[in-house]
């Protein structure tokens, strides 16, 4: 026993040594690796993953909202043009993100806040870190709020609404200490299932459907359409998320793909859902139902025997649910570690979860939950996914550009197979 | 409320702050005096924060 103890203790020094002196280290306090070159800027070692599982994971994050009340304050928005807003946010979101890119092609493999922090100030990477980590904060704090009233009046009505989250917050817990890498796996082993289930979803209660309330087209009017797509575009994190996470890609020449891709399939996606749900309920209803996935899922009458399916869709909206508060949870502690320089952010995962927690009871009710969401979060939630990212990195383009005299800056040499600029090995 | 149901509800955030100011702690000792700060912001926050939360909740 005290061999074991003296084991331990000397592995612990010779593991704060070597993270003191800047050599690689194989295990940390979390079990996370460390290297030489991540010290050198601050960057945290997250792993890497392929185009389809950045993309499964993006996808899934975004399209989660429409298990919640997401339908319902658009349907109340724009009427029958509801199904038109995600398309065209996701349009937008695309193009931002588009635009980012294509600043930050002069910064060769390197992540946003690592450009800001090198090319134009601390305070500004610190700053832009921040202000990702506190709206993730309360972004997935709301969500796991939304989450545990669903559960708690559709499946679990007599389970008080606090044990509903601790265990929702144990599993998203784990699923964030696990890293990116565990993450982009799960939401693509869990997609396949997800699509299929989501088209059982979508096709069963067609018996329902009605095509004429989805008439007139234009529900109300275009300008109705175009200000909720603008607001909206808050939901689509790609431009924030990839443009700071560009490293973790494994191919970096496939970014821009996973951003597209993922930001339009996610608008097809909801918008496919947003007619099936007004086309079915009408918009007078839609507007109205605080979980209209929900209600969907019992309408399902296929003879006597396949009916009251909805027990078999809670497992497809709580796993969606565990993907989007993990990678909220993970994304809160990243971008807190990497505002304060800290070598790891595993640690930062339980006080991060025990926040979340507190900011989840904090609204009194449900109805405090849902206008937050929709009255303060959607409506500005865009300033940090949409115009941050991309004055960030205009900022960081034209102080470079100055900085270097006018001239055009000469991608670096590319770094050896399987390696990116700041350090994490793929 | 018993005195037991009290303690914990209490334990937790208490755990939760130690573990993060030992961590600041650590990190300040490495001489990452910047994420020493962070550390010991992240253990007011949600230590404090939790444990005046569920002090507040559980006495009124």
């Amino acid at each position: 026993m005290a061999d074991v103890g003296q084991r331990a203790i000397g592995r612990s020094k010779h593991w704060r040594r070597s993270l003191a002196s800047g050599q690689k280290s194989q295990d940390g306090p979390s079990g996370s690796k460390t290297s030489s070159a991540e010290g050198t800027d601050g960057g945290i070692r997250t792993g890497h993953a392929g185009v389809a599982e950045w993309t499964a994971l993006l996808t899934i994050y975004t399209s989660t909202d429409v298990f919640l009340s997401y339908p319902s304050r658009i349907a109340e928005q724009t009427a029958e043009a509801a199904w038109m807003v995600p398309l065209l946010s996701a349009i937008i979101a695309a193009s931002v993100f588009w635009l980012v890119q294509l600043c930050m092609l002069r910064f060769s493999q390197t992540g946003l806040i690592t450009v800001l922090w090198e090319r134009v100030s601390p305070i500004a990477g610190m700053t832009v870190a921040l202000a990702g980590a506190a709206f993730f904060l309360v972004q997935t704090a709301l969500v796991m709020r939304e989450f545990t009233e669903t559960v708690a009046t559709t499946v679990l009505p007599s389970t008080p609404a606090a044990v509903v989250t601790i265990l929702f917050l144990l599993v998203v817990m784990n699923y964030a200490y696990k890293g990116i890498e565990g993450m982009t796996r799960v939401a693509i082993l869990l997609s396949v299932v997800m699509l299929g289930g989501l088209a059982l979803l979508l096709i069963l209660p067609l018996t329902w459907f009605d095509a004429s309330f989805l008439s007139p087209i234009m529900g109300k009017g275009v300008g109705s359409i175009v200000l909720s797509a603008l607001t909206n575009t808050s939901m689509f994190i790609p431009p924030f998320v990839l443009s700071i996470l560009q490293p973790s890609v494994r191919n970096q020449k496939h970014v821009l793909q996973i951003g597209l891709v993922s930001s339009l399939l996610t608008g097809a996606i909801i918008s496919l859902v947003l007619v099936v749900f007004i086309g079915t309920f009408a918009v007078a209803v839609t507007g109205k139902i605080p979980f209209p996935m929900y209600q969907l899922s019992r309408l399902i009458y296929v003879g006597r025997f396949v009916q009251r399916l909805e027990s078999l869709f809670v497992f497809l909206w709580t796993a969606a649910a565990v993907i989007k508060m993990g990678l909220g949870l993970w994304l809160t502690a990243y971008l807190y570690a990497r505002a304060f320089k800290m070598p790891f952010y595993r640690p930062l995962v339980v006080p991060f979860g025990l926040l979340m927690f507190i900011v989840s009871f904090l609204p009194p009710d449900f109805t405090t939950v849902m206008n937050l969401s929709g009255e303060v979060l959607e409506r500005y939630g865009w300033v940090v996914t949409m115009a941050l990212p991309l004055l960030a990195a205009s900022i960081a383009v034209v102080v470079d550009w100055l900085r270097s005299g006018g001239r055009r800056n000469e991608p670096d040499s590319d770094p050896p197979a399987g390696e990116n600029r700041e350090g994490a090995r793929a | 409320m018993s005195i037991l149901q009290f303690v914990l509800v209490m334990i937790v955030p208490i755990c939760v702050g130690i573990y993060a100011f030992n961590f600041a702690r650590w990190l300040w000792n490495q001489g990452n005096h910047l994420g020493g700060v962070g550390g010991y912001l992240m253990a007011a926050l949600s230590g404090g924060g939790a444990f005046v939360y569920f002090l507040f909740k559980l006495l009124i």
